[in-house]
């Protein structure tokens, strides 16, 4: 697929009315004088997402959990992304969906990485660069900007950068991020993981459904 | 509260080169031994070096944390100098009460010892603590931001008159009192690059001692866990962010003088630390530690961002002396940064070779290539690279090194979470080798060119012309040449279109990727010999003050003392040494060679009995020799051959180095040469004075050379280089031997109100050895000596001679504090104060009759 093919595709998803929530990255200081970040789920009163991620109709906040020492040479997670994101990682055009991001919502601990965040001490300086190469994650020239999603182990260090929420007016959609094949053949199932996880969801779910109607 | 010094002194009163380290005792009535100073030669203080150290700096690089404040600010739109000041108090803050709780937990019993960081062990000795809020810390810490005075002296050159007078001015300086760390000196402020000096009193730490090198170890796991875990503080804006940021990558540790805070070890690791040091040195550009972009970030912070540019001129105004920790944090921050980004360099080109195209098409590509007529020069370069790191040779001046990466190199690979393992790069590099080996060996046969080629040396890859470049003449080469090239008008060509090379942006063609490939070995190689020290998991420990930690614990110390101009070239040797990673000098020695008389290096080369790696002209390496051993070439040295093995007696002699007999003094001296192998010490007991100047050339068997398990290229090097410095400094046998200097702190100060606020040169040597300074020796330890016996203070003392034919003999006429009466007592005294003897009997002290006191 070509780019302007992907554009149009993408441009199209985000407006169409199927499923819509927009994502969107919060920092603040809390009441307990805490650093708190956020991420944001906005839905529109006809929508479900939201009620079933936190049992609220317009909007949830998951609070994200600060990574521990991500700020380091030991990682190399970051550093990539904010000085050689595109030559390392690709995005992939599969929009995950509305189930396999409440799973993820759920199941997971993760950090949003936004171009301006504020764990990059690599190259602060270079906001415009960096959130124009987010947007080409999300096969966008013009849009907000694309935030990526990473997850985080038990001991919450940074483990794998696995998608890019991409934003246009009022909506989101997440995009699987992985390897580029340009720089390594490993390939990541976390998506495949998370997908046989939702399916397993619904068999069960169905399985319960059939025997309650029994 | 405790003043400490510590001394790093280039050079005593007598011999201005010469290096003497000191730690002094406390200096208030709290402590014992407040009353003395203690300074040590670099004898005593390598003798030192075993021993745990009871002081020790915590150095904070806040420097990336404030990067990561400083965008918060904006985020939260804060006022970002208010943030990052607070921001950096609280680290500080945190800092410091973690660490006076685990010292105190410590030396209370109350935690116990451990070596190993096993968090749930550790976790259950926190909380088990007994005494969790001692209310006074066991330990004395310092700000040493704000007593620079007191801690010039570390990097004041030389203990001479204008050195005690500093310290005395420091010590009768009441407004230069040190700031302790109680929280509430401890002031918001952008400082990056605090440091703090902890020190646990003389009386504590004997109990500890013995154990000390484990309390450190103990001290430093605490430290991480209960940086991480600890919740004694009340939770802030900053507590999250602290937590983005590991502790081991903030702070380094470094003893307060000659003692250690782990026992010094062999390793390579000791040898970063000694690169570390000269990190310190202001020869070293920023250009020659990276071309990272870690300059700018600093420059971003200070300037850019405004965030507290007055506060840190002020604070630099006020921290001159200070300097050194914030140059060095920031080369050891560059450095590592390089390391790092040199080491992903590798990775990304040697894995998207492997994604991009497969082995086989790259080995036919390179094959191809070979060809190509008009690739010859490139092809070149190619080939001169590659035999340097050719492993298919039997002498190859690579193997050693290979070997370590093979063993070791897996500790590199957490580094790299993404692409290929440091096994699969190596693994690679051995699978591509025998290809490059042959093909390299028919393009010498056939189209190898001569002149032209050989001539632009700044073609070579930085790496190599690194190598180069320690051998004189290429040194002088390559400068001119980048001078040159420097000089021309700059031309501007279009921009090469990278997305069209052979691996897009990566390498433009195959002998491109190639010679990029093999770069990345070399520095694969390189950060696994830093990876300790640069790469850190866990607080790095620092020997920056000892500056012969790492030769005292590999065996290469002598205490032959050096100028500091050939110390400045040592400590660079090494460190070119290391930013290869092998340093063989490719020189063989004809097996025929029946070792009779003494030679000359130089006569062996006439003879042609010396041989030369073929792949090196031998005439420029004549001339490179002559360059780099200059006089010691012709010096008349017996040839010694060390390893010979009985089954290949065929095998050529590599050449192993100079050595040249070191020897000592029989007196003080506690130091043994070590590892005869390689040298022949000489050691020629006669009294106190020493001969030596025997020269050894030496040679060892290539194949047990490069096997054997005792050598080590690093430590070949440091042998080779110390070996021809040694030479050049035999003059004089007073440096060898350890020696400690006490320096009576009253004495000094007497010393100083006496002579109007100075200390004159004559008082030098007197007051290093403890005595005070009237008019001359014997009268500074008839003085000493009447004040220890009769426990009287000493207010004047005179001597006459008793009588002409007997010149050692005085009457000595002694006024004391306390005493209306003059005493006289019988004193023996040659000039030099060496023979001394006083007849003292104890009814002189009671004949003392009391001054009245006003």
């Amino acid at each position: 697929m070509n780019f302007l093919v992907k554009l149009f595709l993408l441009t199209f998803l985000t407006s169409s009315v199927a499923w819509t929530y927009q994502l969107t990255s919060e920092l603040k200081v809390n009441s307990n004088q805490e650093l708190e970040k956020n991420l944001v789920a906005q839905c529109r009163p006809d929508e479900t997402f939201c009620y079933e991620l936190c049992q609220n109709q317009n909007l949830c906040k998951i609070q994200e959990t600060f990574c521990q020492d991500c700020v380091s040479q030991n990682t190399t997670i970051l550093q990539l992304v904010f000085t050689d994101l595109l030559s390392v990682f690709k995005s992939e055009f599969a929009v995950r969906s509305h189930e396999e991001m409440l799973y993820f919502f759920k199941n997971h601990k993760f950090i949003s990485i936004s171009y301006d965040s504020i764990l990059n001490m690599y190259t602060p300086e270079k906001k415009s660069q960096l959130a124009q190469q987010f947007n080409q994650l999300c096969f966008l020239k013009t849009a907000q900007d694309g935030l990526l999603l990473a997850t985080l182990d038990s001991e919450n260090k940074l483990k794998e950068l696995v998608g890019v929420v991409c934003t246009v007016g009022q909506k989101s959609v997440v995009l699987p991020v992985k390897v580029n094949p340009q720089f390594s053949r490993i390939e990541s199932d976390f998506w495949n993981q998370i997908e046989a996880a939702v399916h397993q969801q619904v068999e069960g779910l169905k399985l319960k459904l059939d025997l309650h109607l029994k | 509260m405790s003043l400490k010094y510590s001394l790093l002194l280039f050079s005593l009163f007598l011999l201005p080169t010469h290096l003497i380290w000191g730690q002094s005792p406390n200096l208030t009535s709290s402590m014992p031994n407040s009353d003395w100073l203690t300074f040590s030669n670099s004898a005593q203080c390598a003798a030192d070096q075993s021993k745990p150290t009871s002081s020790f700096f915590v150095a904070a690089t806040l420097r990336d944390y404030s990067i990561v404040l400083s965008n918060t600010a904006d985020a939260l739109n804060a006022p970002k100098k208010d943030f990052v000041s607070l921001g950096n108090y609280e680290f500080r803050k945190k800092l410091v009460r973690i660490s006076n709780a685990v010292i105190t937990g410590l030396l209370q019993k109350d935690l116990p010892y451990i070596d190993k960081n096993d968090s749930a062990a550790i976790k259950a000795h926190w909380l088990g603590r007994k005494n969790k809020r001692a209310s006074q810390p066991l330990v004395y810490c310092q700000q040493v931001n704000q007593i620079n005075g007191y801690y010039s002296n570390l990097f004041v050159r030389g203990l001479q008159a204008s050195t005690l007078e500093h310290l005395a001015r420091e010590l009768s300086n009441p407004a230069k009192s040190p700031v302790n760390c109680d929280e509430s000196n401890i002031k918001p402020n952008a400082d990056f690059y605090p440091v703090f000096n902890f020190e646990i009193p003389t009386q504590l730490w004997k109990s500890v001692e013995s154990d000390g090198f484990l309390f450190w170890a103990s001290y430093k796991i605490y430290l991480s866990w209960a940086w991480r875990n600890d919740t004694d503080d009340r939770p802030n804006v900053y507590t999250n962010l602290m937590k983005t940021l590991p502790i081991e990558e903030q702070v380094v540790l470094m003893p307060n003088g000659c003692k250690s805070l782990s026992k010094p070890e062999c390793s390579s690791d000791f040898l970063s630390s000694a690169e570390l040091k000269t990190l310190l040195s202001s020869d070293r550009t920023f250009n020659e530690l990276s071309n990272s972009s870690l300059n700018m970030r600093d420059h971003l912070l200070e300037n850019n961002d405004k965030i507290d540019f007055s506060i840190q001129n002020r604070l630099a105004g006020e921290a001159e002396n200070n300097e050194w920790v914030r140059s060095f944090q920031k080369s050891y921050l560059a450095f590592s940064q390089a390391q790092q980004e040199k080491l992903f360099r590798a990775n990304k080109l040697m894995s998207s070779l492997l994604s991009q195209k497969s082995e086989q098409r790259f080995v036919d590509d390179l094959k191809l290539s070979f060809n190509q007529k008009d690739q010859t020069d490139q092809l070149f370069y190619l080939c001169s690279e590659y035999r340097l790191l050719s492993v298919e040779k039997p002498i190859s001046l690579f193997k050693t090194d290979h070997e370590f990466l093979k063993k070791e190199g897996h500790r590199l690979n957490r580094f790299m979470s993404y692409g290929l393992t440091v096994g699969e790069m190596i693994e690679l590099f051995e699978r591509l080798s025998p290809q490059l080996e042959k093909s390299c060996e028919d393009f010498d046969k056939s189209s190898r060119p001569e002149g032209e080629a050989i001539s632009q040396l700044i073609n070579f890859k930085p790496w190599y012309q690194q190598y180069l470049s320690r051998y004189k003449i290429f040194k002088q080469e390559i400068t001119q040449q980048q001078k040159d090239q420097r000089a021309q008008a700059p031309t501007l060509s279009q921009p090469a279109d990278l997305t069209q090379g052979y691996l897009p942006q990566l390498c433009a063609t195959v002998i491109d990727c190639a010679r990029e490939l093999l770069e990345g070995v070399v520095y694969i190689n390189k950060s696994l010999l830093h990876s300790k020290t640069l790469f850190r998991d866990e607080i790095p420990l620092v020997p920056l003050f000892s500056e012969r930690s790492e030769k005292v614990a590999c065996g290469l110390y002598d205490p032959w003392e050096v100028s500091k101009l050939n110390r400045k070239k040592l400590i660079t040797d090494i460190g070119t040494s290391l930013l290869f990673g092998w340093t063989s000098v490719p020189i063989y020695l004809d097996i025929n060679y029946k070792p009779k008389e003494l030679v000359s290096l130089n006569k062996l080369i006439e003879n042609g009995q010396i041989k030369f790696d073929t792949q090196f002209k031998s005439g420029e390496i004549q001339k490179t020799l002559s360059l780099n051993l200059g006089s010691l070439i012709n010096v008349p040295c017996s040839v010694q051959i060390s390893q010979v093995s009985q089954n290949e007696p065929k095998q050529p002699l590599i050449f192993n180095g100079i050595s040249v007999g070191v020897c000592k003094g029989s007196k003080f001296s506690e130091m043994t040469p070590i590892d005869k192998k390689i040298d022949t010490f000489k050691k020629t007991p006669k009294t106190d004075i020493t001969a030596c100047g025997q020269c050894s050339l030496s040679f060892s068997q290539a194949s047990t050379f490069a096997h054997s398990s005792a050598f080590s290229p690093i430590r070949f090097f440091v042998r080779l280089a110390e070996s021809v410095l040694r030479y050049k400094k035999v003059q004089n046998d007073d440096l060898l031997n350890p020696r400690q200097f006490n320096i009576n702190k009253e004495s000094l100060l007497k010393a100083y109100t006496k002579f109007e606020n100075s200390i004159p040169e004559s008082c030098v040597p007197l007051l290093t050895r403890g005595l005070p300074c009237l008019g001359n020796i014997c009268e500074s330890i008839t003085a000493r000596e009447f004040e220890l016996k009769s426990g009287l203070k000493v207010k004047e003392v005179s001597l006459v001679p008793d009588h002409d034919q007997m010149p050692d003999q005085y009457t000595a006429y002694i006024k004391t504090d306390s005493c209306s009466t003059e005493m006289s007592v019988g004193v023996r005294c040659s000039s030099d104060g060496d023979n001394y003897f006083m007849a003292y009997y104890p009814r002189l002290a009671k004949s003392c009759q009391k001054r009245e006191t006003p």
